[in-house]
């Protein structure tokens, strides 16, 4: 599992989600660097878990990179770090005739370190118990301005605030994982915001998933991942909650990837909200897709060869 | 050889770093004095939910060649005219209640701020 941070409600920023629910494969000595594409638009306003009609926001999106390296310093040890890089953040809202404005930023987001351990490994029954800890830190630009005004928290690049991240991961593959599934839940708490701008603490976030794939063709994997994601509300500089933040969804993620020579993979995954449920009203999500690019080094090797067969 | 080499190499790095220091801390302007606010004002002092009850907020300002920096810490905020002293504020429903709006007027002589607070509500 990667990052768990979440964008798309109202008020929550930093890095959004780049994992895709599986579990990597990295062993000792062995370096996966992954290049992460994402692109994510918002125009659907829904009151509790029905749709409204309220306009504000007319529609928002954000295109997003990040480079994720991870490294297996025993088989059952895994460090990882993530940076993210927002080229685009951008929000367009519509309030009738000659009122049409539009303010965007883009910078890095946040870096993300995390760790996982191997727990539990049974190799009979191909079952394995990853726990994970993420630590993320707000490194990224959080005082962009638009002309003479500082942009709101909800389209800085960074999220502005550290985060601990706890998750457990269990893996259970079948016929020499040809089938493989994962099911996985994680909790992330944020700390609370105190700059002098800014009084503000993201609520907790809260995800569960399940995974399934199946690789055929040698070559190609097909995935499907049901998430969900609950956030707390957010409270602010009183410390009370605030109200139109925070919610319950459902992500339904179909996912396909290609692995060519050995170490280089390709993957593409689409995430479509099928349940929304929001506090009062609020801007939700209306998909998102992403591409990943990943190689895998073996340092295990005297002379790790680029095109490994 | 290497070490002269290393010594003009510091020597041009020290030119160039005192040049950009220079460029960033220009001579004071004699026709400017240190900002004061003349006014700071909105034209409500709440405003209902969404887009279509925004407040005005006009800053005016003495001290010369004044440069304008709105904030507020949940809400939106959008210039109106180009030198910045007229915004437009207005906010969803993230935004309930008492919001403090933060206007920072500057030039080379310093900076100074103040605040208008408008109520945020659902009708």
């Amino acid at each position: 599992m990667g990052s768990m941070q979440s964008y798309s409600q109202c008020c929550a920023a930093g890095n959004p989600i780049s994992a895709d629910g599986s579990a990597s494969g990295t062993g000792k000595k062995m370096l996966e660097v992954s290049l992460l594409y994402q692109h994510s638009y918002s125009s659907i306003y829904y009151e509790g878990q029905h749709r409204s009609d309220y306009t504000y926001i007319d529609y928002s999106y954000f295109d997003f990179s990040s480079l994720r390296l991870s490294y297996g310093i025993t088989n059952r040890l895994k460090v990882r770090a993530e940076i993210g890089y927002f080229f685009s953040k951008a929000q367009y809202f519509d309030f009738g005739p000659g009122n049409n404005y539009d303010r965007r930023a883009n910078g890095f987001g946040d870096l993300i370190l995390g760790v996982q351990y191997n727990v539990y490994q049974n190799t009979p029954l191909e079952i394995d118990i990853f726990p994970s800890f993420d630590f993320t830190i707000p490194v990224g630009k959080f005082d962009q301005m638009n002309g003479p005004v500082v942009l709101p928290i909800d389209i800085q690049p960074s999220s502005g605030s550290f985060k601990y991240n706890a998750g457990l991961l269990l893996s259970k593959r079948f016929k020499a994982g040809k089938f493989a599934t994962f099911l996985s839940g994680n909790i992330e708490f944020s700390q609370r915001i105190n700059t002098e701008r800014t009084n503000y603490k993201y609520g907790n976030l809260y995800n569960v998933s399940l995974y399934g794939s199946y690789t055929f063709l040698r070559n190609f994997t097909a995935a499907l991942q049901v998430r969900t994601m609950i956030r707390d509300r957010a409270s602010g500089s009183d410390k009370g909650k605030i109200n139109a933040t925070g919610g319950t969804y459902l992500f339904l993620t179909p996912q396909v990837r290609y692995t060519l020579l050995k170490y280089w993979s390709l993957g593409f995954l689409f995430e479509y909200p099928i349940y929304k449920y929001v506090n009062g009203t609020q801007l939700t999500n209306d998909y998102a897709f992403s591409f990943r690019f990943s190689r895998t080094i073996n340092f295990n090797k005297k002379k790790p060869a680029l095109f490994d067969l | 050889m290497k070490a002269n080499v290393f010594l003009t190499l510091l020597a041009i790095t020290l030119v160039s770093l005192a040049g950009c220091n220079k460029k960033n801390n220009p001579a004071p302007d004699a026709s400017t004095t240190f900002p004061q606010f003349v006014s700071l004002t909105a034209d409500k002092d709440s405003i209902k939910v969404g887009g279509t009850d925004p407040a005005i907020l006009t800053c005016m300002a003495s001290g010369g060649n004044i440069s304008y920096t709105w904030e507020v810490d949940l809400g939106d905020i959008f210039p109106l005219n180009e030198a910045g002293s007229q915004v437009r504020f207005s906010a969803s429903e993230c935004c309930l209640g008492e919001k403090y709006i933060k206007c920072t007027i500057s030039n080379d002589k310093g900076s100074i701020m103040d605040t208008v607070m408008l109520y945020i509500f659902i009708p």
